[in-house]
Order: structure tokens, then sequence, then C-alpha cells
């Protein structure tokens, strides 16, 4: 049962590679580099590509809290019924952006940038 | 309460390279005054990775909606690292389209900079803005957005372009935002 796992996994491999081939793409044994190169031929975002790619801990921690909010929100949420209107709200967003311009000054320079936000809001009785 | 993040793909400009270089945290109140007229208190701060120190604001305004636009100004208070005022107006619309659900933002914004360690207290960038929000699912929605920011007075222009990564007076600024809400 094994080798034919193997055996199915290097046919789908070798047909993926001559998919790969037959439409210019430069092939690897790794598909992300290969998806990579392909950009870097064209020149396009060179540098961007390969940063995303990074792996980065703030990320994470971000990803993190927004999924680890929201799924706190939903549940107590639920579990108490209470009315729509007063239910704490959470607003995710993530913006991928040509440049950062705060107050009309640019704080970055020929790079793209990424902006996740969560915001956590609550109706209070005054 | 909001949590902010930059994550810069390609910085290159400082000597540590950090691309995850801003976080902020605000913390608002809002409240409907009288039918249209809403007032808003709060306090940022700034976490800044490149600068010597991060920042503290405090921030009211108060907007109203008419029935062609909303129109809101709101007044930033830095008082921590780098004393100075930010006045913004803002005029915006959001159009409801006939089609799935779509809508369509307009703003226009200008604020006027009173920074006392730049020595600065004059008009100094306006913004003009525009989002196709396209709702995907029950709560998520997909913005295609762009925006032009440019200097209001000479003086402006020259702040700017001394204080942009890039050295330009004029930003055209676009991409895409994906945002949730429960």
């Amino acid at each position: 049962m094994r080798s034919e796992g193997f055996a199915l996994f290097d046919s789908l491999k070798k047909g993926f590679d001559t998919l790969l081939r037959a439409n210019g793409w430069h092939t690897s044994s790794h598909y992300g580099q290969a998806f990579l190169w392909r950009f870097t031929k064209r020149g396009f975002w060179r540098e961007e590509m390969k940063s995303m790619f990074q792996s980065h801990l703030q990320i994470l921690l971000t990803f993190t809290i927004i999924i680890f909010s929201f799924l706190v929100s939903v549940s107590s949420s639920l579990a108490q019924g209470e009315e729509k209107e007063d239910r704490p709200t959470v607003n995710a967003s993530m913006e991928i952006l040509s440049q950062y311009v705060f107050r009309g000054v640019a704080l970055s320079a020929d790079s793209a940038v990424i902006q996740p936000s969560i915001a956590l809001g609550c109706r209070a009785s005054l | 309460m909001n949590i902010w993040g930059n994550f810069d793909t390609g910085e290159e400009l400082f000597s540590g390279h950090e691309r995850w270089n801003e976080t902020d945290f605000t913390l608002s109140y809002s409240h409907e005054l009288c039918a249209g007229l809403t007032g808003t208190v709060g306090i940022i701060y700034y976490s800044l990775v490149n600068a010597p120190d991060d920042s503290h604001e405090a921030f009211a305004g108060l907007s109203y909606a008419l029935p062609w636009f909303t129109i809101g100004v709101t007044g930033y208070r830095e008082f921590h690292n780098y004393p100075g005022w930010w006045m913004q107006i803002e005029i915006f619309h959001n159009f409801k389209l006939p089609c799935y659900g779509m809508s369509l933002d307009l703003g226009f914004s200008a604020g006027y900079l009173d920074s006392n360690p730049q020595g600065y207290a004059d008009w100094h960038s306006g913004q003009v803005s525009a989002a196709l929000n396209i709702p995907v699912h029950k709560c998520i929605t997909i913005s295609p957005k762009i925006g032009l920011a440019f200097p209001l007075t000479r003086n402006g222009s020259d702040n700017i372009k001394f204080n942009s990564w890039d050295g330009e007076e004029n930003h055209v600024c676009g991409g895409i935002r994906i945002a949730a809400s429960f």
C-alpha cells in the first residue's frame, strides 16, 4: 500500500512538472520556489514576493490574536443569547497596499505593505 | 479598541530592516449626541520601531451626517515625545450600488499640522480616496481601493518631501482590503 502511494505521488508530480514546463515555468522540487522563479523572471515584485514568503513571528501572533478574539466573541455571544444590538462586535481586516502613507507622508519606499487590524467593540449604556 | 500593524515587505532604509515597524493601539468611545451628530474621543499609542521614541495621542472629534455626505472634524494632540496638533477635516459618503449589494466609498480629507519639534504650523496635506466594497459573504467584504495624497501648501510640500521615505510630495496608494465583521 505504501509503495502504491508513492507511485501515485510520483505520477502526479511528473504530470505537474510536465504541465509547468509546457507553460514556461522553471520547475524544481519545491513548487513555492517555482512560483518565485516565475515572478523573478518577469522582474515583478522580486523582493516583495521573497519577503512575503518569509516567516515572521509578529504576523503569526497577529493572526493568532485575530482568530482567538473572533472565537471568543462569537462563542460568548451565542452562549449568552444576547440581542443582536447588544452583542460585542469584532471587525478584522487586512489591507495590502502599494505604499504606507500617513498624513500625507510616505512611510515606505518602493515596497508594498500589509496592514492587519482588529477592532473589538461593545455597546455601553450611559 | 483597535490594534493595527504595518508590515513592510521590503524595508531597506533603516539599518535594522525591521519589516514589522509599527503597531498602533487605539481606545475610543463614540456617542450620538443628537440626531446625526456623533462625538468621539480616544487615545492612540503608536509603537514605532524606526523612530527614536514611541508616540502617544489623544483625540476628539465630531461628525455630522447630512443627507448627501458626512462631514467630520477631529483634533489629535501628541502629548508625549513629539508635542503637536493634527487637525483633520473630512467629507465622505457611501453610495449604495444597485448590484450585488456593492457600495462605493468616496472621501476627501485635509489636515493642519502644528508640530513643535519640526517648527511647523500650516495646512499640510489632503487626500482623496475611493473604495469599492464588494460583499462576498454574509460578513466578509473585499474592497479594492485607491487614494491620492498631496500637499496643500508650499510649506506642506517641503515638509512632506523632507519626511517621506521616497522624497516625493504626491503619493498614489492603491491596494485591496479584506474585512470581516461579526
